[in-house]
């Protein structure tokens, strides 16, 4: 099962066993994972479950769809490396893919 | 019978729905409902997962559905090809126009291209540059209460504060406050030809808005909408009405009734308004805690097509109820789901619902209520609410209180 590792804004690191086929907002949710609010539950209205993806792996993700890059303009803090959680599906590729929750989601 | 409701005999149980489902909740003039919108719910909550009313959420049609699991409100919401919004909220066809309200009625794929140059518009960054404003309008409108000993919430704070602002953003004329709160309470409240009047009234006045912007552009939403692009073209005149139409309707009603559930939960619980004086800190969380609490929108849809739900039969053209409140109320989900807890850790709720129609304005209510919390716990008296005064809720799709007495020495 793919790893995913998620550094909490308090600085807590979280290695979680991820299912593939879930996106990382659900392992997220799945595992209790920190500062991930989720509030429309992946349907790209909120913009609630923001991370940055570590540089290293940004570029090996399938790249945002047009209605995410339009979202990601709506989350609290958007950087180049920014990505909505529900949209990154896991797969066995993406073992050892890290990201890091922001601060705040809104 | 109640004046404007179906009469007994008009209502009528199709015969797919099992008479064991059958629940005869009507959301006009249900007691309980009024007297504790919120402790109503979770008594539907307990008289099962899926049940039928007869009677109608919508101004006209057959009964409707309400579910009542947490899973099963969030799979029809995550569903909107087959339950629908379209057609759900028809104001403009009541007064034989075509537009409908954009973006809450409008269905995939049509949806996430409105939703695309709307959130923009309402982005946390663009709302965050309000908050110094808002803050003002909280202690402009609080101020001159406190030397009173006491106030009406609702007509006092509750509903000049969020509209107030609302109408600034919009660019609407501030001193005319008064009748577009009566517009809106008309269209969402009222039924019979005084609610058609106020559909026409509001639709006559927006009309007239945007036609003055176009040829004086202006630094508002109504001008910032009027050179939006969608698809590289700018929206038609019909487009311009349901967006002014539904951003009006929206923005004028859901703080003002979550304010009025927040101040009466704190008048009642001195405790909580103490802490909040104490560390203001928590307000941040307080805010979540209580929007969770206190959902006040119960919303709805319609099914394209025949499905099945929690091991329910829905037949194509079936309303459905969406009570928000059982999702954030879910003892399945929610430690202690009746107590408030500011320090809550990741305070999941549905207050601003959930799927492709979840709340473009979040970023601007969550600063008003938040504004709203530090205002009255910082400059004004501790306050209570009179013992004898029951609070009562009108309202369908968006419960708010009546009105609220507040008390302080």
């Amino acid at each position: 099962m793919p790893i995913i590792t998620y550094t909490q804004d308090d600085g807590t690191v979280r290695r979680v066993d991820a299912a593939a086929g879930l996106t990382v907002m659900e392992v997220a949710l799945q595992q209790g994972v920190s500062g991930i609010a989720a509030d429309c539950g992946g349907a790209l209205s909120c913009a609630t479950c923001h991370v940055y993806v570590a540089p290293d792996w940004f570029d090996r993700l399938v790249p945002a769809s047009e209605d995410e890059l339009a979202m990601l303009e709506f989350t609290f803090d958007p950087q180049p490396n920014s990505r909505l959680s529900c949209q990154i599906e896991i797969v066995p590729a993406l073992d050892g893919l890290e990201v890091a929750v922001p601060a705040r989601q809104f | 019978m109640t004046a404007g409701s179906s009469p007994q005999s008009e209502l009528r149980i199709p015969p797919h729905v099992s008479l064991d489902r059958v629940v005869w909740f009507d959301f006009r003039h249900d007691a309980g409902l009024h007297a504790d919108p919120h402790a109503r719910l979770e008594e539907l909550r307990r008289a099962g997962p899926a049940l039928f009313t007869p009677h109608s959420r919508a101004l006209t049609g057959p009964g409707t559905w309400i579910f009542t699991s947490s899973a099963a409100i969030r799979a029809i919401f995550q569903d909107p090809e087959t339950f629908a919004s379209g057609g759900v909220r028809p104001f403009g066809q009541l007064i034989g126009d075509s537009w409908p309200l954009i973006p809450i009625d409008i269905d995939p794929p049509d949806h996430a291209r409105y939703r695309r140059v709307l959130n923009p518009m309402f982005s946390p960054a663009r709302m965050a540059q309000l908050e110094p404003a808002i803050a003002r309008r909280a202690a402009e409108i609080a101020g001159p209460l406190i030397a009173r000993g006491d106030c009406e919430f609702i007509a006092d704070f509750a509903q000049p504060f969020p509209v107030s602002i609302f109408l600034e953003l919009f660019g609407l004329p501030l001193e005319r406050l008064r009748d577009f709160i009566g517009f809106n309470e008309a269209i969402l409240k009222g039924e019979g030809e005084a609610q058609v009047a106020a559909i026409r009234g509001l639709r006559d006045l927006l009309r007239e808005e945007i036609l003055r912007r176009r040829k004086q552009p202006s630094e508002d939403l109504l001008s910032e909408l009027l050179t939006a692009r969608i698809d590289g073209r700018a929206f038609d005149d019909d487009e311009l009405t349901g967006l002014a139409v539904t951003l009006f309707l929206a923005g004028l009603d859901t703080v003002t009734s979550t304010l009025g559930y927040m101040f009466l939960y704190l008048a009642q619980a001195q405790s909580a308004q103490s802490l909040l004086r104490d560390k203001p800190e928590l307000i941040g969380g307080a805010v979540e805690e209580l929007l969770r609490m206190f959902n006040v929108v119960m919303t709805a849809r319609r099914a394209t097509r025949d499905t099945v739900i929690d091991g329910v039969e829905i037949r194509k053209g079936d309303n459905v109820a969406l009570p928000t409140s059982l999702i954030s109320r879910d003892p399945a989900e929610v430690e202690s789901p009746d107590e408030a807890d500011f320090m809550r850790v990741d305070n999941r709720h549905s207050a601003f619902g959930y799927g492709i129609h979840r709340c473009l304005g979040s970023h601007l209510a969550r600063r008003e209520l938040g504004a709203a919390l530090r205002c009255w716990t910082s400059t004004m008296p501790p306050f209570t609410k009179p013992a004898q005064v029951r609070p009562v809720s009108t309202g369908i799709g968006v419960f708010s209180l009546a009105r609220l007495d507040l008390t302080w020495a």
